[in-house]
C-alpha cells in the first residue's frame, strides 16, 4: 500500500459514514404538526424530548425568567393568531403555541417542540416594527410546525452513532503513531461543524415560510431585509451578543438577506397583494415594547455589556417617556466604564475596540467619567428627587477620591429611600469613607 | 507513555496546589465575619449516551446541589460560624417574590460569568464582585457572608462506556499492549465563593480540581468534594482562640455557672467538647471567656499557669508580636510538657515564621500526644505543602477533614 493510503481509506470511509449518517433526513420525508405518519421510533423520541422541555420548561419558571406583562403577550398572541389559522392544525393545537418574552439582552428567539416560543428581550428591543415581529415569528412558528427538533435530534443521533462507530475504527491506527487522543480531537471538530444547528436547508425554509405566511397575513416580508440589516449591524459592531442561536447557527446572515431578496423579486404579485393590505401600525408595536427595551438596558448593564445598553438608551430616547432613568442608566454606563476595559474588549468587535484603543487611556476615561457626569445631571435636572441619580453619583464623587461630596450623595440616596435594597452597600461605602477621612485627618 | 507520566505527575501536583484565591482585603473582612448563608447551588449533570443526545439528569443534579448545600453548611457551622439556612427562612420569602426570584437567577447567571473572569486571573489575589444586588438577600438572611456554589458533571451511560472499552481494547490489540487507553467514565467539578453581604465582592474562591474524576451522581463523592473545597477556609475563631480552649482545662460545672451567671448564658445552649475542645462553636468560647473573666473578677490572683501563659502568649500572636507570643509558649511548654495544644500553638507560629522544621516537629509531638484533633493535622498538612510533599500534605488534610467527634452537652 502506497505511503498515506491507509490515511485515505479512513478519510474515506469516515466521510461515508458521517454522509450517510447526516444526509438522511430531506425536507420532504417531514411529517408537519398535527399529522399523522411519524414512525414508532419517532414518536418515542417526541416523547423524551417533551418531557425533558417540559422538565427545563420547570426549571426556567421557577428562576422567574420570564417577562410577564399581560398586554405585551396578547399582543404576541394577536400577531401570532393569523400565521396559525393558515395551518392545517386543530385548535387545541394551535392553543399550544405559547409566545413569550424571556429576560435575556441576548439577540435570540427560540421554538420547543412543546410549541413554545421564546422571544428574548434582546432581540425585541433590537426591533423596530411589528413586520419585522411578524417574520421572526413566522421564523419561529416554522420550526414548530415543521417539527425541526424532533428532526434534528434524529439527524444528531445518527451523526453521533456514525461519528462513534469511525472513532473506534480510527483509533488503532491513530494509537499507532502514538496518538490515540488525536482522533478524538481531529474527528470532533469535523463532527461538531456538521452537526450545529438546524442546518441552512431548515434554517432557509423558515425563512421563505415566514415571507409566505406574512404575505397571507398582511405584513410586509421587505422587513425581513431591515431585520438581517440589524443582525449584519449587530455582527458588525459586537462580539458578544452575537455568539447567540438565532444569528450564529443559521445560514450566514448575508446569505439569508441575499435569499429573501431573491425571494421579493421573485414574488412581485405577492408584495402587491400585500400593497393592497392596511401597514402594521409601528406606534403600537414601540408602545408595547417599551417597557421590554427599559428593562433590557438594565440587563445589558447588569451582564456587562455596556455599549449593548448605551446603544439602546440612544435609541429609546425620545421614544420612552421616562427620560429620567435613561439618563441615570446612561450615567451609571460610562461611570462603570473606566473601570471595565476587558469587558468591553470582550463586547466590542475588533474593529471598534481598535477605536476606542486608538485614544489615550487617560483621555478616554476622563471622557467617559465627564460624560457620566453630565448625564446625572439631566437626570437631576428632571428629577430633583431621583434617589437612584444621588447613589451613582455617590459612586462617582468616590471614584474621584471626594470623599465628603460621596458621603453627601450616598446619605442623600438613604434620605429620600431610607428602605433601599441596596442601604447595606451604601452604608458600608460611608464607613469606609469616614475611616478614609480619619487616616487622611492623622497623616 | 511519558505523556501518561506526565499527565499523572501533573494530576498529582494540581491534588496538592492550593487552589484557593483571595481578595485582598480578604484577612481584615474575614475577622468581621460572624454569621454565614449558603445559596442553594446550581449543579447540571448529563448522561453522555451512544446517541449523542445527551441526557440531562435533572433529579440526580437537585440531589447534589441539596447535598453540596447541607455539606456546606455543616463545614461552616464546624469552623464556629452561625449558618442561617437560606432553605427554611428566606427561601420561602425568595420563591413567592417574583423579583426576588428573578434578582437571584440574575446574581447567579452573573456569579458564572465572574467565574470566567476568575478563572483567567493570575496569582492568588483578585478583585471581582456581584455588586449591591446581593444586599437584598444578605438581608433577607441577616447573613454576614453570602456562599455561591456552581457544579457540573457527567455519566456515561452503559453504550458509551462500551464503546469506551472497545476502543481501549482496539488500541491495546493494536499496539501489541504498549498503548494503554483508559477513558473516564464520569467527571465533574464544583466552584465555591465566598461573597461580601455588604458589597458583593468575591472575598474567597476554591474549587474541587476537575483533573480529578468525581462521580456527581453519588452522594457521597458530592459531600466529600464540597468538604474539600471549602476545607481551606478559616475558621470563624483564630487558631490562637480554639487553642487557648485546648490549652484549659475541662471546665467544670461550677466554673461554668460562674461564667454563665456572668453573662447571663443559657445553660441548654452551651456544646463544647469535654476533653480536646477542638471543635467550639461561639457560646462555648463566650462561656470560657465568661470563667476566665468571672474568675478574675472574683479576685482570684492569676497564677503563672499553662493557662494564663497560654492567653497571654494568644494576645501578642493577636497583636502581631510573634516573638513574644512563642516565648510565652515555650514558657507554658515548661510547665506542661504534655500539653499538646501549646505544642500546636508554636508550631503553628513556626509556620507563620517560616521555621517549617521546628513547625514540624512542634506538629508531629503535638498528634502524638492528642491524635484525635483535627487540628493539628490541618496545621501539619500546611507544613507539608510548603515543604513540598504534597502526598504527605494530602493524607493530613484527610485526616483534618474527617468528621468531627461528637459533642457532649455541658
Amino acid at each position: 500500500m502506497p505511503k498515506g493510503a491507509p490515511l485515505q481509506f479512513f478519510t474515506a470511509l469516515f466521510l461515508c459514514v458521517m454522509f450517510a449518517g447526516g444526509c438522511g433526513t430531506s425536507r420532504k420525508e417531514i411529517v408537519p404538526l398535527g399529522q399523522t405518519g411519524l414512525s414508532a421510533k419517532e414518536e418515542k423520541e417526541r416523547r423524551e424530548i417533551e418531557a425533558m422541555t417540559r422538565q427545563i420548561q420547570a426549571d426556567m419558571e421557577s428562576r422567574r425568567v420570564f417577562y410577564e406583562e399581560e398586554e405585551l403577550t396578547a399582543y404576541l398572541h394577536e400577531v401570532a393568531r393569523p400565521f396559525l389559522d393558515g395551518l392545517n392544525l386543530k385548535e387545541e393545537e394551535k392553543a399550544n403555541f405559547k409566545i413569550r418574552v424571556l429576560r435575556d439582552p441576548t439577540v435570540n428567539a427560540s421554538a420547543l417542540i412543546t410549541g413554545d416560543i421564546h422571544f428574548n428581550s434582546g432581540i425585541l428591543s433590537r426591533l423596530q416594527n411589528e413586520d419585522q415581529l411578524a417574520f421572526v415569528l413566522g421564523h419561529e412558528i416554522s420550526h414548530v410546525y415543521h417539527q425541526d427538533v424532533l428532526y434534528y435530534t434524529l439527524n444528531l443521533q445518527r451523526k453521533t452513532v456514525g461519528f462513534k462507530i469511525m472513532d473506534l475504527l480510527l483509533a488503532p491506527p491513530a494509537a499507532f503513531v502514538g496518538a490515540s487522543g488525536l482522533s478524538d480531537l481531529a474527528l470532533g471538530l469535523f463532527y461538531a461543524a456538521s452537526i450545529q444547528g438546524y442546518g441552512r436547508s431548515e434554517e432557509a425554509f423558515a425563512d421563505k415560510f415566514a415571507l409566505e405566511q406574512m404575505t397571507k397575513t398582511g405584513h410586509d416580508p421587505a422587513a425581513s431585509i431591515s431585520f438581517f440589516d440589524i443582525l449584519l449591524a449587530e455582527k458588525t459592531r459586537y462580539k458578544r451578543g452575537i455568539e447567540i442561536f438565532f444569528l450564529s447557527s443559521h445560514p450566514s446572515n448575508t446569505a439569508r438577506k441575499q435569499q429573501a431578496s431573491e425571494w421579493l423579486k421573485s414574488n412581485p404579485a405577492k408584495i402587491k397583494i400585500e400593497e393592497g393590505l392596511e401597514k402594521t401600525p409601528s406606534d403600537r408595536f414601540q408602545a408595547l415594547t417599551a417597557g421590554v427595551r427599559l428593562q433590557d438596558v438594565k440587563l445589558n448593564l447588569d451582564f456587562r455589556r455596556y455599549f449593548h445598553a448605551l446603544e439602546l438608551v440612544e435609541k429609546i430616547r425620545g421614544i420612552k417617556k421616562d427620560e429620567t432613568m435613561l439618563y441615570f442608566y446612561e450615567g451609571e454606563i460610562y461611570r462603570r466604564l473606566p473601570e471595565e476595559r476587558d469587558k468591553i474588549k470582550e463586547e466590542l468587535s475588533d474593529k471598534e475596540w481598535e477605536k476606542i484603543k486608538k485614544v489615550e487611556k487617560e483621555k478616554q476615561d476622563k471622557e467617559w467619567r465627564d460624560k457620566a457626569f453630565e448625564a446625572y445631571q439631566k437626570a437631576l435636572v428632571l428629577d430633583v428627587a431621583h434617589a437612584e441619580t444621588y447613589k451613582g453619583l455617590g459612586e462617582w464623587y468616590l471614584q474621584e477620591q471626594k470623599l465628603t461630596e460621596a458621603a453627601g450623595h450616598f446619605n442623600k440616596y438613604l434620605e429620600l429611600k431610607p428602605e433601599a435594597v441596596d442601604r447595606r452597600s451604601v452604608l458600608r461605602h460611608l464607613r469606609d469613607i469616614e475611616e478614609l477621612t480619619q487616616k487622611e485627618a492623622v497623616t | 507513555m511519558r505523556a501518561k507520566i506526565s499527565i499523572w505527575v501533573l494530576c498529582l501536583f494540581l491534588a496538592g496546589c492550593s487552589t484557593v484565591k483571595k481578595h485582598p482585603h480578604f484577612d481584615k473582612r474575614a475577622k468581621e465575619v460572624q454569621t454565614v448563608s449558603v445559596m442553594a447551588p446550581d449543579v447540571q449533570i448529563t448522561r453522555i449516551v451512544f446517541k449523542g443526545d445527551n441526557e440531562i439528569l435533572f433529579d440526580d443534579g437537585k440531589a447534589a446541589s441539596g447535598t453540596i448545600l447541607k455539606a456546606l453548611e455543616t463545614e461552616l457551622a464546624r469552623r464556629g460560624y452561625d449558618v442561617k439556612p437560606v432553605s427554611t427562612t428566606a427561601g420561602e420569602t425568595i420563591a413567592a417574590d417574583h423579583e426576588a426570584a428573578f434578582e437571584l437567577s440574575k446574581l447567579k447567571e452573573r456569579y458564572a460569568a465572574l467565574l470566567n473572569d476568575l478563572q483567567k486571573k493570575k496569582g492568588k489575589d483578585f478583585r471581582l464582585t456581584l455588586g449591591s444586588d446581593i444586599n437584598r438577600f444578605a438581608d433577607m438572611t441577616g447573613a454576614d457572608i453570602l456562599v455561591f456554589a456552581t457544579g457540573s458533571g457527567y455519566v456515561k451511560s452503559g453504550g458509551e462506556i462500551a464503546k469506551g472499552i472497545a476502543k481501549s481494547a482496539l488500541i491495546a490489540a493494536a499496539s501489541l499492549g504498549t498503548v494503554i487507553y483508559i477513558e473516564q467514565d464520569f467527571g465533574g467539578q464544583l466552584f465555591v465563593s465566598v461573597v461580601d453581604g455588604d458589597n458583593g465582592d468575591i472575598l474567597w474562591h476554591n474549587f474541587a480540581n476537575p483533573a480529578l474524576a468525581y462521580n456527581m451522581t453519588k452522594e457521597k463523592v458530592v459531600r466529600s468534594m464540597a468538604q474539600q473545597v471549602i476545607a481551606s477556609y478559616p475558621g470563624r475563631m483564630r487558631f490562637e482562640e480554639v487553642a487557648v480552649i485546648q490549652a484549659a482545662p475541662a471546665v467544670s460545672a461550677e466554673e461554668a455557672d460562674i461564667g454563665r451567671a456572668k453573662i447571663n448564658l443559657p445553660l441548654e445552649t452551651v456544646k463544647m467538647t469535654a476533653k480536646t475542645g477542638a471543635v467550639v462553636t461561639e457560646k462555648t468560647l463566650d462561656l470560657t471567656e465568661a470563667v476566665l473573666k468571672g474568675t478574675l473578677f472574683l479576685g482570684k490572683t492569676v497564677p503563672r499557669t499553662t493557662k494564663s501563659l497560654v492567653q497571654l502568649g494568644a494576645t501578642r500572636s493577636s497583636e502581631g508580636d510573634r516573638a513574644h507570643a512563642i516565648e510565652a509558649y515555650e514558657e507554658a511548654l515548661k510547665l506542661d510538657r504534655q500539653n499538646p495544644a501549646v505544642h500546636l500553638l508554636l508550631a503553628d507560629l513556626y509556620l507563620q515564621e517560616g521555621n517549617l522544621n521546628k513547625a514540624e516537629k512542634y506538629a508531629k509531638k503535638s498528634i502524638q500526644l492528642d491524635g484525635a484533633n483535627p487540628a493539628a493535622h490541618g496545621i501539619l498538612s500546611r507544613i507539608f505543602l510548603k515543604k513540598g510533599l504534597h502526598a504527605e500534605a494530602e493524607k493530613e488534610m484527610n485526616l483534618f477533614q474527617a468528621p468531627a467527634p461528637v459533642q457532649p452537652t455541658v
